[in-house]
Formats: C-alpha cells, structure tokens, sequence
C-alpha cells in the first residue's frame, strides 16, 4: 500500500533496487543513509563503464582517475581511504581496464589495496611497478583468471606447493576436457 | 472494444482494449476471464477488479497510457558512460511527473508496479533517480523524508568508505 508513503524507506525492497540500479556509483554511495539503504547498496553488483587508473608514488600517496565516477587524477596522501572504499566494493564492480603502476615495492597496505582491485571484474588488468617484482602466489593468479579477461602482469610465482600443481593439472584437464566438449 | 476496470473506491473506468493491454497484469487476468478482443460480449459482462489502485491515480495511469498506447517498447540502455542503467523520460512525461510530490510519486509507482506497466514504472523510477542525482547526503535525506538509524560509529564507517569518491 503506496497511498500514504511519505519517505522513500516505505518503498519495498524490490523497487529501491530498482532505483538503485538508474543512480551513479556516488548517488548510490551516498544513498547510505539508514540501515535498510546501507544493507541494500552493499547487495548491489555494478558494471562501470569506465577505466580505473591508480598509480601508487610512495607509501602514503596515490593518483586515482575513475573518470566516468568523477574521479579525475586525484591525489590521496592517505591511502587508507582508497583501502577502505575499495574494500566494500570488492567481489562486486565489473569495469573495463584497471591500470597499476607502482614507483617502488607495493608496501603492506599497497598490497592490500591491489588484492582488492584484484577481485574487480575487468576486460584488461594492467599491474606494472619500478620495483622489484611482486610476488603473487597461485589462488590469486586463478582467480584473476576468473575475472579477468587480458592480464598483462609482470610478477614472480615461486612458492609453487604440490597442492599448486594438482590444481594446475586440474585446470588444465578441465580445459582440455571443455575443448573437447566443443570440438574446438 | 473497451474494457471496464475497477478500483478499489468501487470506481468503474471504462478504457480502449488496447490501453487495458498495456498492463500485463490486466491482461492476464483478461486471459483468466476468456475476455477477447472480438468477443464484445465477454468484455461488456466482464470487469476487471484492481483492487490496490484508488481512483485517483487510476486516472493518472490511465493519462499515461493514453499517451504512451501507440509507443514502440523502450528499450533501457544498461551501463550508460557514467555505468548506471539509463531510461530516457520524455518531455512529455516530465512534465507530466513534474508536479507530482514525492507521497502521489510514490502511489503511481506502486499503482504501476502492482499493474505491471514497465514504461510508466522505469519513468517514475528514473524520475526519482534524477531527484538524487547530484544532491549531498543531507539533501536527500531531508528531501525524502529517510530516518537515520545508524549510530555514529556506523556514521563514521560509512563516511570512512565513500570519502574516496567524494570531493
């Protein structure tokens, strides 16, 4: 019963969705104003039809551009703020590219911020670094592979575990077996 | 032919059979009652109960269709350059929504959920879309009436996670 709604919280859950789905990732974001809001945006999967474009200069301090969400070579000089913004988004944004550039060593909350741009959705992964070579173990590489269509990673697997190259074999039967299943 | 619909106050709104079409919800229920477009007499005995629409905004969606009865379906256009679903409201029906305060919104929309009319609901829901759009926090929770019930740590949280994207 609509007839006496008087605030957008009497909407049902369906048709909140609904409207969720015609706002910007910022006026969804923002729309966080109660529990029920809070609850339902976090639900929400989003496909950006945009670049992300973040460049790590020192420990503390990174350029971000996610244009088409209003972000334009903006400076963080704490990167906490990327942490934790990224971090409610994982697992549920779908973009087009993600491009890292790192000046030196990702640090510890580097890293934590790459693993999570990592579980983004992407047609292209990008992750270049002056430094040395990050080293990235199996589980993230095969889930990359899950979301991510090109990767162009320069990184060092060599922790490989027995464990690692069961499922490298898994993997590959699987793939040899879906080859086959379609006669390609 | 023509259909007659009646709402909830007991109002009977007599309409072309191609409008009443234009509400999947009637149309099954038409389909349920064997009503065909060329069995006149099945539509003169026959009337479809609607009984979550007032008369008033019955008369509204009745505005509307009448409008929209020889549109091409509307295709929504997904991910749109700033990613979100995108639904073009025509001029006409921005001004036809344009008065509407965010209650009588609220009952259209419900009225064309309940009755299934796509078009009308996308309109109403990109009309509440662009009524965000743009607005701080503190404007839109005082533009539609939202009660915060979270607690300052909860506050501090949320703020914590979307100051990446704010100016």
């Amino acid at each position: 019963n609509f007839a006496k709604s008087k605030s957008l919280l009497d909407l049902p859950n369906e048709i909140l969705l609904k409207i969720f789905k015609y706002l910007d990732l910022r006026s969804a974001l923002r729309l966080r104003l109660n529990k029920r809001l809070d609850e339902l945006q976090s639900n929400l999967h989003y496909r950006l039809n945009c670049d992300i474009d973040l460049n790590f200069l020192k420990d503390d301090l990174a350029i971000l551009t996610i244009a088409k969400c209003g972000v334009t070579e903006r400076t963080y000089n704490d990167i906490s703020i990327l942490e934790a913004g990224f971090k409610r988004l994982s697992h549920k944004v779908g973009v087009n590219r993600i491009w890292i550039t790192a000046a030196q060593d990702p640090n510890e909350q580097q890293n934590r911020i790459l693993a999570q741009l990592l579980t983004f959705k992407a047609e292209e992964l990008t992750l270049y670094t002056f430094g040395n070579l990050p080293l990235i173990t199996l589980p993230p590489l095969l889930a990359l592979a899950d979301n991510i269509s090109e990767i162009d990673l320069d990184a060092v697997c060599n922790a490989l575990t027995a464990e690692d190259l069961c499922t490298i074999h898994e993997v590959c039967v699987n793939y040899l077996l879906y080859r086959n299943h379609r006669n390609i | 032919p023509n259909v007659k619909l009646v709402t909830s106050d007991n109002e009977e709104f007599v309409v072309d059979f191609r409008i009443a079409k234009m509400s999947v919800t009637v149309s099954r229920l038409m389909e349920a009652m064997n009503m065909s477009e060329t069995d006149d007499a099945s539509l003169l005995s026959n009337s479809i109960p609607l009984p979550n629409v007032t008369k008033a905004v019955m008369a509204r969606v009745i505005e509307w269709c009448e409008k929209h009865k020889n549109d091409e379906p509307k295709e929504e256009k997904e991910n749109d350059k700033r990613g979100r679903t995108t639904h073009v409201v025509s001029d006409w029906d921005k001004e036809f929504l344009k008065n509407d305060e965010f209650g009588r919104l609220c009952q259209l929309m419900g009225a064309a959920n309940y009755l299934e009319i796509k078009g009308l609901f996308n309109d109403i829901s990109q009309t509440i879309a662009n009524m965000i759009h743009g607005k701080k926090s503190d404007e839109i929770a005082e533009m539609f009436n939202i009660h915060c019930d979270l607690t300052e740590a909860e506050k501090k949280e949320i703020r914590k996670k979307t100051a990446w994207c704010e100016d």
